[in-house]
């Protein structure tokens, strides 16, 4: 199989990285109807499959699984997950055959194995569907012309996916159709019933393409969502030890700290996050961001380029076909770092102090998402898609760190972020050491002396400016715009 | 007896706004006090200041230096907040399923032949290795019950201890705490003037944060704070309309719920076997039985919050189950309160904003209102003496007034099935006096059916008339 980007002639390339669209509420009229009496199975039962699959049935579809035979045998969790909340369950030849609907919800590395067993016993234009391209875009895999295939990729974990639904909401959620595999026309309806299915179209559908999901989630996932945030994590737990920071409050101010500060990003983007630092440390957060954009933006242009080229996915699949070697030699790497190993203290850091002692990690975050979607947007891809894959997600992974440090982000995560994120991590350390060299404590552990409280009016003038005009500033306040017009939480 | 922890003319700011003000009360070693007041009076913010928590604008502590045993809501809360992130945390956490009620008790206090002796008495026997997350709110105050009362802290904080606990273990339960007050100093709140326990020596009572009576329980003048917080009457009134041409509240067919041979079981435990039963429009039900007998799971068959709706013959309001209809179809014919609503309602939102998620069966409100419907939201809010609290954010209220919200939250559309699951826990007298006289009135609206789930069999509504109780599974 061959890089299906690749194989595209360069119009189509951008074209399909240059799709990205918010879709009207008008069109989700319909709902589910489209799906209506048709049957729907999903193969594999894990965190998307289980979660979708309760969420589709809720809504009225007629959802069944099918697993592995090995899973069905041993009564693994995929099996009890799916059985116990009342699911009817079968092999791939009992369930497959009889599907409208074939929703592949395995780990993306299985994917090629699993189409090559279920794509012959689907029935004749039946549809696949899949919550992420990789299989389709960069194996090039190449299904049936008589089958329709689609992605519908909520973007959240599958745990929120439920949440969500259960409370009357959605997740922001992006539909594609494969443009290779639509012989009869209906891919879109089909997308957009499924989307309504989970209640993605509560939150807002953007619609996408395959090309443009996969190159981005890539893009956002090993920069700034995963990588930056484990290194950002490593460097100032290691400043603070070093500069007499006691450990526990070190690696609790940075298993908590990126929660608590991109929380205010999902309120008011980078905008807000600056904000909540006071007028000086603000002016050092964005010194200091400037600092690692110009040192780091080579690694985010090296990052971009092998995403696009294949290069990226050449080398993780090398890695897939020589037993994980390197995903599990530096997943063991983390486990041993200083950061992952030390206890957090019980002593309380109110929520401002996150901010006011922690604004080395704002400036990263800053820096990170700045970048990323700098980056992404200069390669063609669409500054919705460039939000949503980067500051958009912030949140929902710092939120993994906060539960249990790296080791959580790292196993929540799918294997291909995971892998990404580590070939980040080695690659910006070194990069960002002379950088780290002669901070201190002021920016990172323990916050601004009172010597350092003055502000030049027409410096803070020109960083608000800056920040305010950022173009990820201006995307964001639109699509957080769309979302609240639904969604009026908090 | 020397002072264990004092405030002196303190003030003390919380985090919600909330402030506890001019507060001057010393506890002994050895003390036993019960605190009490309406909801909304400040009694959690003193347990939460006990606990070193707030801000001290003016005065003085003599902070408590001994550790805390303490049975509250924000105790639950929390336990259930760390439960749920092992479980989706996954690998890292010792039991996959969840932490068993066992290793939840001996986390105070390993004794586990002392533990194995309370549980026994008060039936937690059999559930001492099921996941604590998966207990009924009732086996779940009793579980928190033993755990407080085993440990070996100088200091009991108990705040509703009896909460929720059906009536067989009742009277095991307020022995229990006596055998355990004895040697410790005990706080204890509840609303339950008529149930204080002898033991009980001084009380304070609260009013809008600040203690307005101390000093001795038995005195006459004590008698008189309990009184006037059970005896005020409920005034006279008239429910609030229900909005117009919403097509959800056109009557559904009747029966509104009809349940053939019903088979429920939770691994190998059965809870329902070849259970039938039918709801007429109507015909108003209590539910009663005793904590686990399943009342939160027949309940949750009907709202389609269990995947056990979709492998049983059900019929609720007209729609087969599993025949493509969606939970949204049926939701828009109820109104829903139970303390799985209560702990699940973590959204910021206002109190505004919460009554009228109540219209679209939501957590959290994502669509469009109209006038009409804040102007009936309003209306509620004045009838329940919280319209001052109207643009305030509901998760800095008080638990019981978030209660009376939820509980108001579930009428305001004056549902065709209005179901309401133990509402009145945490409810001050006057308060659950108010419920009742809401439901009272809703019975005789022609078109609200309710379903009154209750584990105390001696508990009448008025207006309710039929009767299901089940057995203990
Ligand atoms: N997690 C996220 O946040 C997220 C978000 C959006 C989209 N997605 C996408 O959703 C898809 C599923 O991801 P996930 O995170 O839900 O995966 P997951 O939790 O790891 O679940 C995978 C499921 O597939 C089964 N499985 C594993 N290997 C298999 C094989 N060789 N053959 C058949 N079944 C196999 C597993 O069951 P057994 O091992 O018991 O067979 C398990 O039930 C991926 O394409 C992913 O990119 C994930």
């Amino acid at each position: 199989m061959a890089n299906y980007f690749n194989s595209l002639p360069l119009r189509e390339q951008l074209a399909q990285l240059g799709t990205c669209d918010f879709m009207a509420a008008s069109e989700f009229e319909e709902g589910v109807n489209y799906l209506r009496g048709k049957k729907l199975v999903i193969v594999g039962c894990g965190s998307q499959g289980l979660n979708q699959g309760l969420n589709l049935r809720d809504s009225g579809l007629d959802v069944s699984y099918t697993l592995r035979a090995s899973a069905i045998s041993e009564k693994r969790p995929s099996f009890v997950n799916a059985t116990s909340n009342g699911f009817k369950v079968g092999s791939y030849a009992e369930m497959i055959p009889d599907a409208d609907l074939v929703l592949n919800l395995t780990p993306d590395k299985q994917h090629s194995a699993v189409v090559k067993e279920i794509e012959p016993l689907m029935k004749k234009n039946a549809c696949l569907a899949y919550s992420h391209g990789f299989n389709i875009v960069e194996e090039g895999q190449k299904i049936r012309d008589d089958l329709t295939v689609i992605m519908v990729a909520p973007k959240c974990p599958g745990t929120e996916v439920r949440e969500e639904y259960k409370r009357g909401f959605g997740v922001p959620t992006l539909i594609a159709v494969h443009a290779d595999n639509d012989p009869n026309g209906e891919g879109l309806a089909i997308a957009k019933a499924y989307a309504a299915g989970t209640g993605g179209d509560r939150a807002g559908v953007l619609m996408s393409s395959f090309v443009a999901e996969v190159k981005s989630d890539l893009m956002g996932e090993q920069t700034i969502l995963c990588g930056m945030l484990q290194t950002g994590s490593l460097l100032c737990f290691d400043k603070m030890v070093a500069q007499g920071v006691e450990p526990g409050y070190a690696a609790k101010l940075v298993q908590y700290g990126w929660e608590t500060i991109t929380e205010a990003l999902k309120h008011g983007g980078i905008t807000n996050m600056m904000d909540r630092l006071s007028n000086p440390a603000k002016l050092k957060a964005a010194a200091l961001s400037d600092s690692m954009k110009a040192i780091l933006r080579p690694l985010y242009e090296k990052h971009m380029d092998d995403i696009m080229t294949g290069r990226f996915s050449g080398g993780m699949m090398d890695d897939w076909h020589d037993d994980d070697v390197k995903l599990l030699g530096w997943r063991h790497e983390t486990s041993e770092t200083a950061f992952e190993r030390e206890s957090v203290t019980d002593d309380e850091i109110s929520e401002q102090t996150y901010f006011d002692q922690g604004i080395l990690m704002v400036a990263m975050v800053k820096a990170g998402v700045e970048l990323a979607f700098e980056t992404m947007t200069a390669a063609g891809i669409k500054a919705e898609s460039a939000y949503y894959e980067s500051l958009h997600e912030v949140p929902l992974i710092a939120n993994t760190i906060a539960r249990k440090k790296l080791f959580e982000m790292n196993s929540t995560i799918s294997d291909t972020a995971e892998y990404g994120c580590y070939l980040y991590n080695h690659a910006c350390l070194p990069l960002l050491q002379p950088f780290m060299e002669p901070l201190n404590t002021d920016v990172i552990g323990r916050g601004l002396g009172l010597n350092d409280l003055g502000v030049d009016n027409q410096e803070l003038i020109r960083v608000n400016q800056e920040i305010r005009s950022h173009p990820v500033e201006h995307i964001g306040q639109m699509l957080r715009g769309y979302m609240t017009a639904m969604k009026a939480i908090g | 007896m020397a002072e264990l922890f004092g405030f002196d003319s303190a003030d003390i700011e919380f985090g919600s706004g909330f402030s506890l003000e001019r507060l001057d009360w010393q506890v002994a070693d050895g003390d036993k006090w019960l605190v009490a007041g309406r909801n909304g009076s400040g009694k959690s913010a003193l347990l939460a200041a006990i606990g070193g928590v707030g801000r001290l604008r003016s005065g003085r502590i003599n902070a408590l230096r001994e550790p805390i045993a303490e049975l509250s809501i924000t105790v639950q809360r929390g336990l259930a907040a760390r439960e749920r992130v092992r479980l989706e945390g996954g690998e890292g956490s010792e039991f996959e399923n969840g932490t068993p009620v066992s290793a939840i008790l001996e986390e105070l206090n390993p004794d586990s032949d002392l533990l194995r002796e309370l549980s026994d008495r008060l039936g937690l026997g059999e559930l001492l290795a099921q996941p604590f997350l998966n207990l009924s709110t009732g086996e779940t105050q009793k579980v928190l019950l033993v755990r407080a009362l085993a440990s070996r802290h100088p200091v009991l904080i108990l705040d509703e201890p009896l909460r929720g606990i059906d009536a067989a273990s009742r009277i095991i339960a307020f022995n229990c705490i006596e055998r355990f007050a004895g040697m410790r100093t005990v706080i204890l709140v509840t609303h339950e003037v008529n149930a204080v326990p002898d033991w009980a020596e001084h009380l304070a009572y609260l009013e809008s944060g600040s203690i307005c009576y101390q000093g001795a329980l038995a005195a006459s003048e004590a008698t008189d704070w309990l009184e006037q917080m059970s005896t005020l009457t409920v005034p006279q009134m008239a429910l609030p309309p229900r909005v117009t041409g919403q097509a959800s509240l056109q009557a559904p067919q009747s029966p509104l719920v009809v349940m053939k041979n019903v088979q429920v079981s939770f691994g190998d435990l059965p809870v329902f076997e070849n259970l039938n039963w039918e709801i007429h429009a109507g015909e108003h039900w209590q539910v009663t039985g005793p904590n686990g007998s399943g009342k939160t799971t027949l309940l949750n068959l009907i709202t389609g919050d269990s995947p056990h709706c979709y492998t049983n013959d059900l019929n609720i309001f007209g729609f087969q189950r599993g025949t493509g209809e969606s939970i949204w179809d049926i939701k828009q014919y109820i109104g829903y309160v139970s303390s799985g609503l209560h702990l699940a309602y973590r959204v910021s939102a206002s109190v505004e904003r919460v009554l009228l998620s109540g219209f679209y069966d939501s957590i959290g409100l994502y669509q469009s209102v109209t006038s009409e419907q804040e102007t009936i939201v309003a209306e509620w809010l004045k009838l329940i003496g919280l319209e001052k609290k109207r643009q305030q954010p509901f998760n800095q209220q008080s638990y019981g007034n978030q209660r009376l919200l939820l509980i108001t939250r579930a009428m305001v559309k004056q549902p065709a099935l209005l179901i309401l699951d133990e509402p009145c826990l945490g409810l001050d007298p006057l308060n659950r006096a108010l419920v009742i006289a809401l439901i009272k009135q809703l019975t005789q609206s022609k078109t609200t059916t309710i379903l009154y789930v209750s584990h105390d069999v001696s508990d009448p509504i008025p207006g309710i008339s039929k009767r299901l109780s089940l057995p203990l599974a």
